[in-house]
């Protein structure tokens, strides 16, 4: 599992790249197309689908209990065993894909020409862009200090772009509600899906954790994006002033002199504890700062993704 | 320079602040968004000193700027000298008059005088001037006007203290009124400056018998006030005893007067004789007596049973000590010897003269009457003890008593001619050695009167009063007219009203006759049952043998001439207490203490009780000076007294300090400083913003460069 940062060269050009960036779209058409052939739905019809789904193919009975749908009981079986049976089918599903979009204000954050939540509405709409023409269907929570909008997954005409407009939402919020959003989506959620999340991380690692173990419960994969920008790792700044906390608008005075060492310390704590939390919750975490090429990013979710899909045939 | 609102002035102090941030600068604080703070921990905030001050010149107009706005909101203004003199508070005299009398004498009246004298002086500023004088009945100068101005500044206070605590109360009787006049005419001698104040500041216990009475209508100096420093204590019981009459005989009771202050809480006292050789302090012969406050009364107080000459009455129940004791000597009875030549057999009737002459000259305990009849057989008075000292002819005498008469004239003696019949008034010529002239009986229809009454002199001066001046009771039925031209230097005391004399007082020789135109008995007039005759019968026996030797009771002040009394030597041993004093015999003796006096001519002779070599005179405080309840203060007013309540002074500088500050208001907005001020603090603040923005410019070019 990938917890290194990974960083490019030379950050982007600003205007960032478009939501749907053709080149990177490109580049993984010709490289992903099979790199992710045997993935579960990410071409359809490439691989058979590991959940039991509702379509013609039979693939076994299983006895009937308390809540199951009466729709799918075998009435005929029934007629000659005076048994319950459901009848279950092998179905060639697409990936249910929820994306988690952290829009909060500390996302606004940037010492590049463009900040954290341009990466990070770049990276779900490539993401999107990507698992839509691969006719899976896509769905996403953006949140900031609370859950701000829904769109439940789906393949269809339109939605890819409803989804790219609520994309362009610019960042609101006095907080990361992300633990209350992760309870939400729970809560939303039931069916195994694929989640992923697409934020900067920067809250208290332990309820991180419990909230993760709540989606892992349902058995959907968690895939988590980390979004850095490049001066929250190295703490660049030399002159004593008063630092304005993104969020809540705290004000408090530091020198970064006296206070740099104590910074990378504590934040290089944070991101081992977050990386402990994810291996723990079985979730992917890939750390990118700002200045990573999203085709990079995208190369390494597809690989991580396959490893995964490997792993799991095995 | 002065300033309406000096408080302003404190703003000068903003001059600091500058300084201060220039010296004192914080670091510049930077705005710098981050994602979270969570990572971070506060720094503390860093201060940099620069000790170094960068540009004078800025740092030197901005607190000029300070300075100047700080002095335009005091709103300064220059005091024109002539309004600030005319506001100094004018010079002063005072003259203080301190109480020093016997009355002071009482516990803690002396000590608050003082303190009172401290208190005064201690305000009296330099430019003040002072006198102070010590009084009883008569004043005394402890510092004057001149040595006050040439004392310098520094020890005027200190010498006058010093002066006064050397002082003591004394015995004397007290004269406010009589001193209180006399201060303020030191005020107008003065030729002080017009404006000047001039206050009289009286010090005293304001013991009612003070001698205020000489205050009714009395003319104050012109801006003169009188400041009253009361030293009295309300509720002090105060009673006092003096001698009212003697004894009329060695065995006879004492007749004294108690008084009782009316401020008194006390109604019994007790009064004894002092014996110095008891052994016991309660004297069991001790009369009891009761007064209420603001009586007094007679008291018979019976001898004591020792025969002591010399006696001391004690009084015992009151507050206060000093008034208590009542001195008493004894006295030198004179022997007087009255020769009547008259018919001795009328003294059976009222009609006759001699019937009312035992009456007429009663014994007292200073003198001792002998009325001796002269008949006509005799040819003179035969005296045992030498010369009569008054002869009274009522009868026509013969020639040799005549002769003998007229001799004693011409050595000096005196007669009272009385005119009984025109026949026997003749023989006035005689006496006189004038040639006869013929007397007339007075034709009276009914009853004749008195006119023209001479009370200028000395016999009739004591009824010179509104109170005893009323002679009209007075009838006649039968008098003798007399020709005044017939008797050269005669002087009429009284005539009749149809002008012929009726008492008349003839120089004769040596002698002198006094001439009576009208007998005393009661076929001649009602001067028998006049309730003057007879005080004016012992004025004229007094006019004939004056009193000799001293009174023996004397109060607090007296003087005698010792050559009065005629102890035959050229010095006089006086002995008080136990000291004992030699002067000479022509000097004045004044007693300024109560006590028992011893005088002789010899200190040896004062051992001895002989009453020819030792005389006695008892010395007493004045009885008014044991009137100690105090005189109000609004009889004072009533009597026209300037008085002035101790608050004016204070009022007095209020107002005026009310006024210096309208006169400084007017000032400063007459010059108006204040916009002459601001507007040279704007044009420097001008200046300093092109100095600042040039220093400026140039620190950036500088910086580019670089």
């Amino acid at each position: 599992m990938a917890t290194s940062i990974t960083s490019g060269p030379e950050p982007g050009s600003y205007p960032p790249p478009s939501f749907i960036d053709p080149a990177t779209l490109m580049q993984i058409q010709s490289l992903e197309l099979r790199v992710r052939a045997v993935v579960e739905g990410l071409f359809s019809g490439l691989h058979r689908s590991p959940y039991h789904g509702f379509s013609v193919e039979f693939t076994q009975y299983r006895q009937y209990v308390r809540g199951d749908d009466l729709r799918y009981l075998d009435w005929r079986l029934f007629a000659r065993s005076d048994r319950y049976y459901i009848k279950q089918f092998e179905d060639e599903t697409n990936l249910r894909c929820h994306l988690l979009l952290d829009n909060s204000r500390s996302m606004s954050y940037g010492s590049l020409a463009y900040n954290k939540a341009d990466y990070g509405k770049t990276l779900a709409g490539t993401i999107a862009y990507f698992l839509n023409s691969q006719r899976d269907a896509v769905g996403l929570f953006r949140f900031s200090s609370e859950l701000d909008e829904y769109i439940p997954p789906r393949y269809r005409s339109g939605h890819l772009r409803r989804i790219l407009i609520s994309l362009e939402h610019q960042p609101a919020g006095t907080s990361t509600g992300l633990i209350t959003a992760l309870e939400q989506v729970a809560q939303h959620v039931r069916r195994r899906s694929l989640f992923v999340l697409i934020s900067d991380l920067l809250t208290p690692v332990e309820s991180l954790s419990s909230r993760l173990g709540y989606l892992r419960a349902t058995g959907s994969e968690v895939v988590v994006f980390q979004i850095l920008d490049p001066a929250e790792i190295s703490f660049p700044f030399e002159e004593a002033a008063q630092f304005v906390d993104a969020e809540t608008g705290r004000e408090m005075y530091v020198d970064p002199l006296a206070a740099s060492v104590s910074y990378r310390t504590r934040f290089q704590q944070h991101l081992d504890d977050l990386t402990r939390c994810c291996e723990n919750q079985g979730a992917q975490l890939h750390r990118l700062t700002t200045e990573t090429p999203l085709e990079e990013a995208l190369f390494e979710f597809l690989k991580t993704r396959q490893r995964t899909t490997q792993a799991r045939r095995r | 320079m002065s300033f309406l609102a000096p408080f302003y002035l404190l703003a000068g102090l903003a001059i600091g602040l500058p300084i201060v941030f220039h010296m004192i600068r914080k670091t510049p604080q930077g705005r710098q968004v981050f994602s979270s703070l969570m990572f971070l921990t506060p720094s503390p905030p860093r201060m940099t000193k620069r000790s170094r001050i960068e540009d004078w010149l800025l740092l030197l107009l901005r607190s000029l700027v300070v300075c100047l706005l700080a002095m335009a909101f005091a709103r300064p203004y220059f005091a024109a000298r002539s309004l600030g003199d005319s506001l100094q508070q004018p010079a002063e005299r005072l003259v203080i008059l301190l109480d020093r009398s016997a009355s002071m004498q009482r516990t803690g009246y002396w000590e608050r005088a003082l303190l009172r004298v401290q208190e005064i002086l201690r305000t009296v500023r330099t430019h003040d001037t002072l006198q102070l004088l010590a009084f009883d009945e008569t004043s005394q100068t402890l510092i004057s006007f001149a040595e006050w101005d040439q004392l310098p500044p520094a020890a005027r206070v200190p010498e006058t203290l010093q002066r006064v605590q050397q002082l003591s109360p004394g015995w004397g009787g007290t004269a406010i009124g009589r001193q209180l006049l006399e201060a303020a005419d030191l005020f107008g001698d003065e030729t002080d400056a017009e404006g000047s104040g001039r206050r009289l500041i009286l010090i005293s216990d304001l013991q009612s018998g003070a001698g205020w009475d000489v205050l009714q209508g009395a003319r104050w100096p012109d801006r003169l006030r009188v400041q009253i420093e009361n030293l009295s204590q309300p509720g002090e019981s105060n009673a006092a005893i003096h001698l009212a009459m003697e004894a009329s005989s060695p065995g006879a009771d004492f007749q004294m007067r108690l008084m009782n202050s009316s401020n008194s809480q006390k109604e019994l006292f007790r009064v004894n004789w002092q014996d110095d050789f008891s052994a016991s302090e309660e004297n069991e012969t001790a009369h009891e007596f009761y007064l209420t406050p603001g009586q007094s009364r007679m008291i018979s107080v019976p001898p004591p049973e020792d025969s002591l000459p010399v006696r001391t009455l004690v009084l015992s129940g009151d507050d206060v000590e000093f008034d208590n004791t009542t001195f008493l000597a004894p006295q030198v009875v004179r022997d007087i010897h009255i020769v009547f030549a008259g018919n001795a057999d009328e003294d059976t009737g009222p009609l006759g003269l001699r019937f009312f002459l035992n009456p007429l000259f009663p014994d007292n305990s200073i003198r001792k009457i002998h009325l001796i009849d002269w008949p006509s057989s005799e040819v003179s008075p035969l005296l045992e003890t030498g010369a009569p000292d008054w002869i009274i002819v009522g009868t026509e005498l013969n020639a040799a008593q005549t002769q003998w008469l007229v001799e004693w004239i011409d050595q000096g003696g005196h007669v009272l001619f009385v005119a009984t019949n025109p026949e026997q008034a003749g023989g006035l010529y005689k006496l006189l050695k004038l040639p006869p002239v013929q007397v007339t009986e007075a034709t009276v229809p009914n009853y004749a009167m008195l006119r023209n009454v001479d009370l200028s002199h000395p016999v009739l001066r004591p009824f010179d009063d509104p109170r005893f001046s009323d002679f009209t009771k007075l009838r006649f039925w039968k008098y003798r007219q007399f020709h005044l031209e017939s008797i050269p230097s005669a002087r009429v005391l009284f005539a009749m009203e149809d002008g012929s004399p009726m008492l008349v007082e003839i120089p004769a020789r040596k002698g002198e006759v006094m001439l009576l135109a009208s007998g005393w008995g009661r076929s001649d007039s009602g001067l028998a049952v006049w309730s003057k005759f007879v005080p004016l019968m012992n004025g004229l026996l007094d006019d004939a043998s004056p009193p000799t030797g001293p009174t023996q009771q004397r109060t607090v002040g007296d003087s005698i001439l010792l050559s009065e009394l005629e102890l035959g030597t050229d010095t006089v041993v006086v002995r008080f207490q136990s000291e004992t004093t030699v002067h000479p015999r022509s000097d004045t003796f004044q007693f300024s203490q109560p006590g028992i006096y011893r005088m002789a001519a010899e200190e040896n002779h004062l051992a001895t009780a002989e009453a020819g070599e030792v005389i006695t005179i008892a010395v007493n405080l004045s009885p008014e000076e044991s009137r100690t309840d105090p005189y109000a203060e609004e009889l004072l007013v009533a009597a026209g007294v300037p008085l002035t309540v101790p608050d004016d002074r204070q009022n007095a500088e209020k107002a005026q300090q009310y006024q210096r500050q309208l006169l400084n208001q007017e000032l400063e907005s007459h010059q108006q400083w204040w916009r002459w001020l601001i507007i040279a603090g704007l044009l420097l603040l001008v200046l300093e913003t092109a100095i600042a923005q040039r220093r400026g410019r140039i620190h950036q070019s500088t910086a580019q460069m670089v």
